[in-house]
């Protein structure tokens, strides 16, 4: 039998005193460290609470003089958002969030409409899908003709004629029907240069026509007027019984927000274009170069007789009735849709100016599982009579995202800086994805419906997981600030800012961090306090430790040296040393793990959030991590120990 | 009496040799009494850093709160009446209204069309913040002229802020002012307080209590409007009197101009406070644990030191020193050397930050258990019989 074994057991108290003391370092270093993982995991928790990010704002220029855009540009390598920067590491930069964007159809949902909130601050709220409309008018007037003028399907096209006609409204065939607060008496305005094959205007006055394009809207002096010295219970805004309004083709009435995309040469060699709806080609008439619509565009216009639903019966109204008016009626029904990663890494989100009413925000596993799940605003879900648990179909169509701007007619456009207001472009067949995919509604959030902004989104907008759409990376727009995030470790924003300042390019961005700043002193001071501590209860273990190897060696010595004197080979006298250590080292150690188990968590149950408290396994790693390295000390200490000077005397007598 | 006093003083000199001739055990146990002593400066010193770190954090985190309409489905076109605003901001303590004493950061918009400069728009704010289009991350900027402040625009003053660029007149005084004329033909010259580059162009802001006319009174609508809570520390007060004036957004409620909502966001705030406040809670609960393990330690130490001087004590009896001498004597032993433990550990007060009443009742507590420790095993060893005793060691 082990002989260092036997001497310890038989006086057993002191043993087990020793054992007791050692066990109770080992419960201490457990709680720190314990309390060190649940304060990582409480730091972790509050952490999460907030998002810091960087949105790029309108500056053009960096401290450094240098363009926006050259920030993005990896070296000498490709423009690329800055996480896949092989050049540059960027401190503090945790990843982006580059927003997709898709425009979807939910079929029996409509969408919203400012005209409903009665908001009329700005034409471009209902741009463009809201706009669109197939009116029955009447041609009242021609104006004139433009010979050579801007146009709004050419920007370009100084070289094509157009032309601008009065209409008076004769019956609205689709219409949103929000819109149907506007006065029954409306002039309508109509510039276009789109022409007949043969290159004639295609209205003649008295005549009545099919219209289909976008219609306006009222606007102040157009039929309306803001209702200024209103009492209580008034509505703002005052319409007289006769209106007047713009129709285009293309959604000109907001300049520089969409523009025809530029002529370009079919197959046959003619000069084609389209523009939100419409296409067109052009054609070299006797007097010069004119536009007409392409065979495979829809009509804009079709002349009729009588009643307008006789003639949508007839044969050459049935692509009105099978196509043109659907098309209108589907784009009711679209909602804009932005897949992201983060819907907290938006500026509105971010800032609180948007916020979940009911429900909650998308988690983390479901953005990053593409789970079919969504937010949807809380003006469009009460509107449709949705609820959080619900679920609604998207039938996506690839868009992209515009912007347009009210623009007074009286102020010169190059004097004035406007501000943006995102608009949808319409749905048309041809963008359709062919992706249907029904999502939960797991939040509705409150923001204002219909803003200002390059940071805004309007109520129409649903939120879903980039991940849930196969290929989201196709429809990334990071140009753009509405799309585009930077998403930074909580508090690194300064370092991050200083670094880029450091290499030409500060100033660039704005940083929002949910208010962290305030907390991070709080933050500082719990990761602080939980290695202090751990490095406590590691300081216990040590000093513990080292008095119970101290006295139980103290208490051997004799022995060994006995066994020695005995003859009993050194290594065979550490060997029983070790192992007679070794197992009072590994009971302490695992009585120490239930100790801590046991205070710790009565601790923890009173104080801590379920989930936060105890963690059995980290307990269990710190006991065998204790335990080996006690044992690995005793190995040590013993072989002194196991090696006594045999020749002095047998130590001091006491 | 004398010779009792000359008896306790030669006890004492025993006692201070017995220490002497074991003074790896006296060091031991007068380290054993400093970290404790340590243990408790270092618990100390994390609860008080904790504890102002919170107090800090509930002192400057701002607690946003958003005005929607009743249903809580809209925010940017409320149409509210200014009387909210006003509220807000203290103006109808008249009224028998102090909601201002709850809240702060008041941020507040209304905008009307212009008839003068035509196209442009008028737009009261109370702060920059109240507008959007004046944030940096709209790539605006604001340059206030000498002499005037944001506060400006809390006043009712006739000033303004224009777009860089835009055309100004001079008047009388040699002040630089904009006349600007709503869609009722009422018209005010407006002092221009400061530029906006970057911001759109065709907006004006002035105060949003602006005065157009002197003596009347105009109903002013707002558009959005925003705030803070006023003390953290009366949270759940300030919710009260902030859902005295406003209905918490339910898509049950009615809407109308005289009922608006009021979103609190205070959920990132509660519950990084409530992982704050339970982490204090656990460091508080510690203060047992140690108090505890000191116990345990002033045992063990006891019953070790006493246990090898059993014979010691035995020679003492046979002498006529009575039991509770002994323990007595064994007990100021370990109370010297937990003092010097103790004045050792004290040179930790660094870690708690500074010595406070709290700091020395936590200490006493410690050593007190550490001394209970050492009393109780040494109670037991100086309880033995001593014929016994001396009858085994013959």
């Amino acid at each position: 039998m082990n002989q260092f074994y036997r001497q310890l057991t038989r006086k057993a108290l002191p043993t087990v005193l020793l054992a007791l003391l050692l066990a109770v370092a080992c419960a201490f270093c457990g709680i720190g460290f314990s309390a060190w993982d649940t304060a990582e995991r409480q730091l972790a928790a509050a952490d999460s609470q907030y998002t810091t990010i960087g949105v790029l704002n309108g500056k053009e220029e960096s401290s450094g003089g240098n363009y926006r855009g050259l920030l993005f540009f990896d070296g000498d390598g490709p423009w690329t958002t800055l996480a896949k920067h092989k050049s540059r590491t960027y401190p503090g930069l945790l990843t982006e969030d580059c927003r997709g964007y898709l425009a979807a159809q939910v079929p029996g949902r409509s969408s919203l409409s400012s005209y409903e909130q009665w908001d009329f601050r700005s034409q471009c709220f209902e741009a463009y899908g809201n706009q669109m409309a197939v009116l029955a008018v009447r041609c009242t007037k021609i104006d004139y003709e433009m010979e050579k003028s801007f146009h709004e399907l050419d920007p370009a096209g100084e070289t094509h004629p157009g032309y601008w006609l009065d209409f008076s409204l004769e019956d609205v065939v689709c219409r949103r029907p929000e819109h149907d607060i506007l006065p029954e008496e409306l002039t309508i305005f109509f510039q276009a240069h789109l022409r007949t094959e043969e290159g004639k205007i295609p209205f003649e006055e008295g005549h009545t026509y099919l219209l289909f394009g976008f219609h306006q809207g009222l606007s102040v002096g157009n039929g309306m007027e803001e209702n200024r010295n209103r009492k209580e219970g008034e509505p703002r805004w005052i319409m007289e019984d006769h209106g007047r309004e713009w129709f285009y083709l293309n959604g000109a009435s907001l300049p520089d927000s969409v523009p025809a995309r530029i002529l370009g040469e079919d197959y046959t060699g003619d000069a084609t274009g389209w523009g939100l709806i419409f296409r067109w080609r052009e054609v070299q008439g006797e007097e010069g170069p004119y536009l007409t619509l392409s065979s495979d565009s829809l009509p804009f216009y079709a002349e009729y007789e009588g009643d307008w639903r006789e003639f949508l019966e007839s044969e050459e109204g049935h692509v009105w009735q099978e196509e043109v008016i659907p098309l209108c009626q589907m784009n009711y029904e679209t909602v804009n849709v932005i897949l992201t990663d983060n819907a907290n890494s938006m500026v509105e989100f971010n800032d609180g100016r948007a916020s979940i009413l009911e429900g909650r925000s998308i988690s983390g596993e479901e953005y990053a599982a593409g789970s079919p799940v969504c937010l949807v605003s809380a003006a469009y879900a009460q509107k449709n009579g949705l609820a959080v648990g619900d679920t609604i179909d998207l039938d996506f169509y690839k868009e992209e995202l515009s912007y347009c701007m009210d623009i007074p007619l009286d102020l010169p456009l190059a004097e004035i800086r406007y501000e943006p207001i995102w608009a949808g472009q319409p749905c048309v067949p041809e963008d359709r994805l062919g992706l249907e995919k029904e999502y939960t509604i797991v939040g509705t959030y409150t923001a204002p419906e219909f803003g200002y902004g390059w940071h805004s989104f309007n109520g129409n907008t649903v939120f879903v997981p980039k991940a849930s759409i196969p290929n989201a990376e196709e429809y990334e727009e990071p140009q753009l600030p509405l799309l585009y995030s930077i998403i930074l470790e909580n508090g690194k924003a300064e370092e991050f800012e200083a670094y880029l300042e450091s290499i030409g390019f500060g100033g660039l961005f704005e940083y929002y961090d949910q208010d962290y700043n305030a907390a991070s002193a709080a933050f500082a001071a719990m990761a602080e306090n939980a290695r202090r501590l751990f490095l406590v209860g590691l300081g216990a273990l040590a000093l513990a430790g080292a008095l119970f190897l101290f006295l139980s060696l103290r208490r051997l010595a004799p022995t060994a040296r006995g066994m020695r004197l005995m003859g009993i080979p050194a290594k065979k006298v550490w060997r029983e040393l070790w192992a007679a250590l070794a197992v009072l080292v590994l009971a302490s150690a695992a009585l120490g793990a239930l100790l801590g188990w046991w205070l710790y968590g009565a601790v923890t149950g009173r104080t801590l959030a379920a989930g936060m408290g105890l963690r059995p396994e980290a307990l269990a790693l710190c006991a065998a991590v204790q335990a080996a390295a006690l044992a690995v000390l005793a190995a040590l200490a013993a072989i002194p120990a196991a090696r006594p000077r045999l020749l002095r005397a047998g130590g001091k007598k006491r | 009496m004398a010779q009792a006093a000359r008896t306790g003083r030669a006890l004492r000199q025993v006692t201070l040799a017995a220490l002497w001739r074991r003074r790896t055990a006296s060091i031991l146990l007068a380290l054993a009494a400093a970290l404790s002593v340590a243990a408790s400066c270092l618990l100390h010193g994390l609860t008080a850093r904790q504890e102002a770190a919170i107090e800090e954090m509930i002192d400057s985190t701002n607690i946003q709160c958003i005005v929607t309409n009743a249903q809580g489905t809209g925010t940017g076109n409320l149409q509210m009446v200014h009387g909210f605003v006003s509220m807000l901001v203290g103006q109808r303590h008249e009224q028998d209204c102090w909601l201002d004493q709850y809240v702060k950061n008041v941020r507040a918009k209304s905008s009307e069309k212009l008839k003068t400069p035509q196209g442009m728009e008028l737009r009261r704010i109370l702060s920059f913040d109240s507008d959007s289009a004046l944030s940096a991350s709209e790539g605006a900027s604001v340059r206030m002229e000498e002499g005037w402040t944001e506060e400006a625009l809390r006043s009712s003053g006739r000033i303004c802020l224009i777009p860089e660029g835009m055309e100004t007149e001079t008047n009388e005084a040699g002040r630089e002012t904009v006349y600007v004329s709503m869609e009722d033909g009422v018209g005010v010259e407006l002092q221009v307080a400061g530029r906006v580059s970057g911001g759109p162009g065709n907006v004006i802001w002035c105060p949003f209590f602006m005065a157009r006319r002197d003596g009347i009174s105009e109903l002013i609508w707002v558009e959005s409007c925003s705030f803070d809570i006023g003390d953290n520390r009366r949270l759940e007060e300030c919710r009260d009197a902030i859902y005295d004036v406003f209905v918490e957004p339910d898509p049950a409620n009615f809407c109308d101009i005289y009922t608006q909502g009021v979103l609190v966001q205070d959920e990132a705030y509660l519950s990084t406070l409530e992982e704050f406040q339970s982490n204090l809670a656990m460091l508080r609960l510690l203060l047992p644990v140690l108090v505890v393990l000191c116990g345990g330690i002033g045992f063990l130490a006891g019953f070790l030191t006493a246990r090898g001087r059993i014979r010691e004590f035995a020679v003492m009896r046979c002498l006529g020193v009575k039991r509770r001498r002994i323990f007595s004597l064994v007990l100021w032993e370990h109370a010297l050397l937990t003092a010097a433990g103790a004045l050792a550990g004290l040179l930790t007060l660094p870690l708690a930050g500074e010595l406070s009443g709290g700091l020395l009742l936590r200490t006493a507590l410690l050593l007190a258990a550490y001394l209970a420790g050492a009393a109780a095993a040494v109670g037991g060893i100086t309880r033995v019989n001593v014929m016994k005793l001396l009858r085994e060691e013959e």
